[in-house]
């Protein structure tokens, strides 16, 4: 295990704490406003304040080399933006505990897809048996935390009647 | 029928998850700035969602309640900004699996802790015999995934 590989993992560890606490931030602001949608465009504005105004301080500012990105590259954030709405669609539909397990089964089983056949121009994180043992874990540990959730809401109930505000903590 | 079309939707909703990362990473890469692809990733995300929330089609918004909402309600902005940058670098180093795995962990606990204490304004749910042997999972993946 090299250096790098842990400065990586403890970024990815912080960052799935920073996930808990938007989302805990994100649904009190929803409940607030009574729109998940609203409240999401609210707090990635605001990310985007953030960021930009990081960046400029620490006098990173350049677009320059921006001109250098294939134009897919661009569309990072509208995935995200897409995820966060097919879920809101998806939730009052199939329930938040199908919804959770399905989102960590998609995450999951599609980075180890592209992966093992390569369609990555990032590091390809090399699976052995005990990473392979360590994603078996994790799916069996959100079953666990899934199956105790509220049973699927009514499948006519509408989209701002349901508990949407628990939506983004599972993206 | 229909109600595996939704599921398909939630699966998609989550594979997109690895595809931000390969092109957040990748403008990284050409960019040679993480910072830069964070900026881009941001501002694009929030473009999309003010653009679907002015489209109108979503529910009606109770614009009044953003003064009487807490201040730290703002802060999701904050932690999300920090989030896309540390995934971003953590993607680079280390691939989309390994980033996803340790993520979605350390999610999990820390949203089992938040929850276990209602912290943040948040329904409380105690830790149940199944919340800790969910945990204890957790952080063996988490040590398998890193050793």
């Amino acid at each position: 295990m090299n250096l790098e590989t842990i400065q990586a993992g403890l970024a990815a560890g912080v960052g799935g704490v920073l996930f808990t606490l938007a989302f805990a931030f994100n649904s009190r602001l929803h409940r607030s406003i009574h729109s998940s949608l609203a409240a999401s465009a609210i707090s990635f504005t605001i990310s985007f304040l953030f960021v930009g105004s990081l960046v400029g301080l620490w006098g990173q500012w350049n677009i320059t080399p921006l001109g250098q990105a294939p134009w897919w590259a661009f569309l990072g954030g509208a995935t995200g933006s897409c995820s966060i709405i097919l879920s809101l669609l998806a939730l009052p539909q199939i329930g938040l505990v199908a919804l959770g397990i399905a989102i960590v089964f998609g995450q999951l089983g599609f980075s180890l897809l592209i992966e093992q056949f390569g369609f990555t121009t990032l590091v390809s994180g090399v699976l052995g048996a005990k990473e392979a043992l360590g994603l078996c874990l994790i799916l069996v540990a959100v079953v666990l935390i899934q199956s105790q959730r509220e049973a699927a809401p009514a499948a006519e109930s509408t989209a701002e009647s349901i508990p949407e505000d628990r939506v983004e903590e599972l993206n | 029928m229909w109600r595996l079309s939704f599921l398909l939707m939630a699966i998609l909703s989550g594979v997109l998850l690895p595809i931000r990362y390969q092109l957040d990473g990748k403008l990284a890469q050409a960019t040679a700035s993480v910072p830069m692809a964070g900026v881009v990733s941001t501002f694009v995300g929030a473009t999309v969602l003010v653009a679907l929330l002015l489209s109108g089609r979503f529910g009606n918004v109770h614009w009044a309640g953003l003064r009487l909402s807490p201040w730290w309600s703002y802060l999701g902005g904050i932690s999300g900004g920090s989030y896309v940058l540390l995934v971003t670098y953590a993607a680079i180093q280390a691939g989309t699996t390994l980033t996803i795995g340790i993520g979605i962990a350390t999610q999990m606990l820390s949203s089992l802790l938040v929850d276990h204490f209602g912290w943040l304004g948040l329904q409380q749910r105690p830790l149940s015999w199944q919340r800790l042997l969910a945990g204890i999972l957790l952080i063996m993946a988490v040590v398998l995934l890193l050793s």
